[in-house]
C-alpha cells in the first residue's frame, strides 16, 4: 500500500511531533502506517461508502486521531488529518461538514500535484513530492 | 442473514459478554487483601474493552446491511453503550477506592473507557446517521476519477 498526505496533513503533524509530548508518536505512526495494517480501524462516513474514510486512535492516553481515505483497488492511503483528543487542539471527532472540507481539500490538493508521498528512513517519516 | 454481519454481531456480543466487573461486595473487600489481584483484574477489564472496540469498529467495514441486520446492530450498539454505562460506574467506584494506590492503571482504565465511548458514538454515527450529501458524492466522483 502506497501512503501519501496532503500538505494540511503533513503541517499538522510536523507541529504535533515539535511538542515533546508527540515526539515518540513518529514512531508509531510509522509501525501503523507501514508495517501494521492500516485498515484496522473505523469506518466513519457510512455503510460501504464509495471512498472510506477510517479514522484511527494511535498511542496511549494522549492518543492521536489519524482520518485517511483508502483507495484498495488502487493500493492507495491518503493521509488528511491528525489531531490531538486533549489539549488546544483537541476534540474526539470531526463533523461531516469537516468530512467533506476533507474531501475537498484532498481533490483540490491532487489537482495541484500538492501531494506528499510518505516513506521511512530510520524510524523517520520522510515526506516527498 | 449475510454470515459477515453474523459474525460481526457475535463478536460484539461475545466481546460484551465477557467483560467481567466485580460486583459482589465480598470479593470487592477481598481486594483490599489482594492488591495485585484488583491491579490484574483492571488490566483485565482493559483488555476486554479493547476487544470490544476491535469488534465495534468491525461493525464499520460491512458491506451491506438489510433492515433486519440494521436492527440487530441497533442491539448490540445498545448492548455496548449498556457496558459502557457499567465500566464508568466501575471507574467512579475504582478511583474513589483505589485511585491513589494505582493511579497510573486506573487512569488507563479511563482512557479505555473514554476511547469506547468515542468507538461506540463514531460506530453509530457511521452505520445510522451519516448521509452523503450531493456535493460528496460529487467530490467522491471526482476523486475516483482523479486518484
Amino acid at each position: 500500500m502506497d501512503i501519501f498526505c496532503t500538505l494540511d496533513f503533513k503541517e499538522e503533524l510536523e507541529s504535533l511531533l515539535k511538542n515533546k509530548e508527540y515526539k515518540s508518536y513518529e514512531k508509531l505512526i510509522i509501525n501503523f502506517f507501514l508495517s501494521d495494517n492500516p485498515l484496522s480501524a473505523t469506518i466513519i462516513n457510512g455503510v460501504n461508502p464509495p471512498i472510506p474514510l477510517f479514522k484511527k486512535r494511535i498511542g496511549g492516553k494522549k492518543a492521536l486521531r489519524v482520518y485517511y481515505y483508502l483507495f484498495e483497488i488502487k493500493g492507495k492511503i491518503y493521509l488528511t488529518h491528525i489531531h490531538p483528543k486533549i489539549g488546544t487542539k483537541g476534540k474526539s471527532n470531526i463533523s461531516s461538514k469537516h468530512q467533506q472540507a476533507l474531501m475537498s481539500t484532498l481533490v483540490k490538493s491532487i489537482k495541484s500535484k500538492d501531494i506528499f508521498k510518505i516513506a521511512c528512513i530510520e524510524f523517520k517519516i520522510l515526506f516527498t513530492k | 442473514m449475510n454470515t459477515a454481519v453474523k459474525e460481526c454481531i457475535e463478536n460484539v456480543f461475545r466481546a460484551n459478554e465477557n467483560i467481567k466487573i466485580p460486583t459482589n461486595s465480598e470479593e470487592i473487600d477481598s481486594f483490599l487483601d489482594k492488591l495485585s489481584f484488583l491491579r490484574s483484574s483492571i488490566l483485565g477489564i482493559n483488555n476486554s474493552i479493547e476487544n470490544l472496540i476491535k469488534a465495534l469498529e468491525s461493525l464499520t467495514w460491512l458491506k451491506k446491511v438489510d433492515d433486519s441486520e440494521a436492527f440487530l446492530l441497533k442491539t448490540v450498539v445498545a448492548m455496548s453503550k449498556s457496558s459502557l454505562t457499567t465500566l464508568k460506574i466501575n471507574y467512579a467506584m475504582l478511583k474513589h477506592f483505589y485511585g491513589s494506590k494505582f493511579p497510573e492503571v486506573i487512569q488507563e482504565n479511563l482512557s479505555f473507557v473514554e476511547d469506547l465511548e468515542e468507538t461506540i458514538n463514531d460506530v453509530s454515527y457511521s452505520i445510522f446517521e451519516h448521509k452523503d450529501t450531493p456535493e460528496i458524492e460529487n467530490l467522491y466522483k471526482e476523486l475516483n476519477d482523479l486518484v
